[in-house]
C-alpha cells in the first residue's frame, strides 16, 4: 500500500459515507428511520438489494473459490431469477397492502403472536450471530496480509456503520449502498481488465479460457443429478430458489431494503433489477478468479497463499520439512510452466492433436502441483495449534497486492471495505428495527410515542453493531463457532419460507398448527444436516417441505 | 416526503408479462451459454 492507495481508500469511503448521513439529516419518524420514508426509486431499491447480499467475503472468497473449484459456483445463483419473480408477484404486494415495518408483523395479522415472534427470533438469532462474521471475515483476511491489526480493522468497519446506520437508519443505508454497489461493480471490471492485461501478449482471451478448461474450471453447468453434489444445475435451481426466495422474502435484512420503494412498482422493479444482473456479476466475479489462476500458470504461485500460516510453520521443529516442500513446489512450478506453454503453442496452431496432448501433460504437471500443496496444508494442520488449511479467501487479494498497479489496490480495497459496511449496515438496521418493532413495542411498552421508539431503534441498532464488533473481536477464539454460523442460515431459512407460504398460499390453516410444524420442521432439519451428508443447500427445500406438508396434516 | 407507500401497480415501461419474461429468458440465454462454455473449454 502506498500514498495513492490510502488516498483512493480513504476518499472512496469517506465521500460515500459522509454523502449518506449528509443526504439524510434531520428528523425522522419510526416509517422514515426503518423504511426510509417509502421515498426510494427502483434502481437505488434494487443496488441496495444487491449490495446487502454482496459480502466482503462475496469479493474475496468468490474469486479465490473459482480458483480453486472452478467456475460451477454461478449455478448457486441459477434460482435467484425465478425467486425474484415470485416475490414480486405474490409477496411485495402483501408487504405493501399490510403496511408492515418487519416481515414478521404480517404474519400476526395472519396466524398469531407466536408465530410472529418464533419467525422474528429465528431471524435475531441468525442475523445477530452471523453480524459478527461479515465484520470479522474480511478483518482477518486483512490483517493477514496487510499487517493491520485485527481489532482495530474490526472497530474501525464496525464502528464506522454504527455512525451511519445509527444516525440515519435505512435511508441512510440506501443512499450508501448505492453508492458502494457502483464502486464494488467498477472495482470488478477494472480487476478483470487489469487481470486480462496482465496475462501474456500473445495469449488471446479464448485460449486463456481453454488452459483453464484443461485444468476443469470451466465447468460452469453441470446437468447431473445427485444430492450430495454441492453445486449442479438443479441444486442451484430448486435449492438456491428457495434460499432465495427465504432470504428476499423473509430475512428483514432484505425485505427492508425493498418495502423503502416509493411504491409497488419500484420495489418489484428493484427485486427484478436484482433477478436480471445477479447472475453476470457473480459470472464476472468468478471469471475474475479463472484468470487469475490462469496468470498464475505463467506466474510463480505462493506455496500457499495464507503465507502466515507457512511463517507459524517455519518457527516449529516442522521448519525443514517445509523447506524441502518449497523447493519441490518449484520445481512443480516450472515442470507445470513448460507444460503449459506447450498447450499455449499447440491452441495457437490450432493443432487439435497437439492440444489433446499437451493437455494430457497439463493435467499430469498439475497433479504433481497439487501433490505438494495436498502435503504442505497436512503438514501445516500437523505443526501448529488451530491450523488454517483452506487458503481460497486470500488468493485474490494476495494478487491484488502483488500485482496491480498504484490506485488500483486501493479502490480494490475500498471495494471489500464497501462491501463489509454495505451488508453489515443492512443488518444492523433490520435486526434494531426487528427488535423494537416485534418485541418491544408488540410485547413490552405498546403505548410510547413514536419519537421514543425511533430512540429505542437506534439504540437497539447501536447495541446490535457492539455486539456484532464484540463477537468479531472474539471470534478468533471460536473456531468452531464459526464455522457452525456458516451453516445457521441455511438451517432456518426453509422454515421460515414455509410459515410465510403457509400465510399467504393457505386460508385454511391458523396458527397453531403452523407453528407446531415450525417447530417440529425445524427438528427435523438439524436431524438430517447432522445424520446425512446431503449438501446444505437442499436443506431450503426440506424444511419448507416439511412446514407446508406438518402444518396441513397435524391433528391440531 | 412520501408517508404513505403508492400502490401503484403499473410499470413505467412494458407490461409486468414483459418484464417478467426478460428476467427469466435472460436467465435461460446465461443457462445455455454456461452449457456452450462448458462444452467448448472444459
Amino acid at each position: 500500500m502506498n500514498a495513492l492507495d490510502w488516498v483512493v481508500l480513504f476518499g472512496t469511503l469517506g465521500a460515500i459515507i459522509g454523502y449518506g448521513i449528509w443526504k439524510t439529516r434531520g428528523p425522522a419518524d419510526m416509517t422514515g428511520y426503518l423504511l426510509g420514508g417509502y421515498q426510494d426509486r427502483w434502481l437505488t431499491v434494487g443496488l441496495s438489494v444487491m449490495a446487502t447480499q454482496a459480502s466482503a467475503i462475496t469479493f474475496l472468497s468468490t474469486p479465490g473459490q473459482a480458483y480453486a473449484d472452478g467456475m460451477r459456483f454461478v449455478q448457486f445463483y441459477f434460482g435467484l431469477p425465478i425467486a425474484m419473480v415470485i416475490l414480486s408477484i405474490a409477496f411485495v404486494p402483501r408487504f405493501y397492502r399490510s403496511r408492515v415495518l418487519t416481515a414478521y408483523e404480517l404474519l400476526e395479522s395472519r396466524f398469531d403472536l407466536k408465530t410472529r415472534q418464533l419467525a422474528a427470533f429465528l431471524f435475531l438469532l441468525q442475523r445477530g450471530l452471523s453480524a459478527g462474521i461479515t465484520i470479522y471475515a474480511p478483518a482477518i483476511v486483512l490483517s493477514k496480509l496487510l499487517g493491520w491489526s485485527l481489532n482495530l480493522t474490526c472497530l474501525a468497519i464496525g464502528g464506522l456503520v454504527i455512525v451511519y446506520t445509527v444516525a440515519g437508519g435505512t435511508r441512510a443505508v440506501s443512499q450508501t449502498q448505492k453508492h458502494q454497489m457502483t464502486v464494488m461493480l467498477l472495482g470488478m471490471v477494472v480487476a478483470f481488465v487489469v487481470v486480462l492485461r496482465r496475462l501474456p501478449p500473445d495469449l488471446s482471451f479464448g485460449n486463456a479460457l481453454s488452459i483453464a478448461g484443461a485444468f476443469g474450471k470451466m465447468n460452469v453447468v453441470d446437468f447431473s443429478g445427485g444430492l450430495g453434489s454441492r453445486y449442479t444445475f438443479w441444486s442451484g435451481l430448486l435449492g438456491g430458489g428457495f434460499l432465495a426466495m427465504a432470504y428476499f422474502g423473509t430475512d428483514q435484512s432484505q425485505v427492508q431494503r425493498y418495502l423503502s420503494g416509493r411504491s409497488v412498482t419500484e420495489s418489484r422493479l428493484g427485486l427484478l433489477f436484482n433477478g436480471l444482473f445477479k447472475v453476470p456479476m457473480q459470472f464476472l466475479i468468478l471469471l475474475v478468479g479463472v484468470m487469475v489462476f490462469v496468470f498464475y500458470q505463467f506466474n510463480p504461485p505462493p506455496l500457499f497463499f495464507n503465507e502466515s500460516e507457512l511463517a507459524r510453520v517455519a518457527r516449529t521443529p516442522h521448519a525443514a520439512e517445509l523447506q524441502r516442500l518449497q523447493a519441490e513446489h518449484q520445481t512443480a512450478v516450472q515442470a507445470r510452466r513448460s507444460e503449459v506453454d506447450r498447450l499455449a503453442g499447440a491452441l495457437r496452431a490450432h493443432d487439435a492433436a497437439a492440444v489433446d496432448r499437451a493437455r494430457a501433460g497439463v493435467q499430469a504437471a498439475a497433479a504433481r502441483f497439487d501433490d505438494v500443496r495436498a502435503r504442505t496444508k497436512a503438514l501445516i494442520a500437523a505443526s501448529v495449534p488451530r491450523p488454517e488449511t483452506n487458503d481460497a479467501d486470500y488468493v485474490f487479494l494476495s494478487f491484488v497486492l502483488a500485482n496491480l498497479p498504484r490506485g488500483i489496490v486501493g479502490l480494490l480495497l475500498a471495494v471489500i471495505l464497501c462491501a463489509a459496511m454495505s451488508s453489515t449496515a443492512s443488518e444492523l438496521t433490520a435486526l434494531g428495527g426487528c427488535t423494537v418493532v416485534d418485541f418491544y413495542r408488540r410485547s413490552l411498552r405498546p403505548n410510547e410515542s413514536d419519537a421514543h421508539y425511533v430512540r429505542v431503534a437506534r439504540a437497539c441498532t447501536g447495541a446490535w453493531g457492539a455486539l456484532a464488533v464484540l463477537f468479531a473481536v472474539f471470534a478468533a477464539l471460536l473456531d468452531n463457532l464459526i464455522q457452525a454460523v456458516n451453516i445457521l442460515g441455511s438451517l432456518f431459512y426453509g422454515t421460515i419460507l414455509g410459515i410465510f407460504l403457509m400465510a399467504f398460499f393457505s386460508r385454511r390453516v391458523r396458527g397453531t398448527p403452523v407453528f407446531v410444524a415450525a417447530l417440529l420442521s425445524q427438528a427435523l432439519v438439524v436431524v438430517v444436516w447432522l445424520t446425512t451428508s446431503i449438501g446444505f443447500l437442499w436443506f431450503n427445500v426440506i424444511g419448507c417441505a416439511a412446514v407446508l406438508i406438518l402444518s396441513q396434516v397435524l391433528p391440531l | 416526503m412520501a408517508d404513505e407507500p403508492r400502490e401503484q401497480d403499473a410499470p413505467p415501461f412494458l407490461s409486468w408479462r414483459a418484464i417478467y419474461a426478460i428476467v427469466l429468458g435472460a436467465l435461460a440465454v446465461e443457462a445455455v451459454l454456461g452449457a456452450i462454455l462448458t462444452a467448448l473449454y472444459s
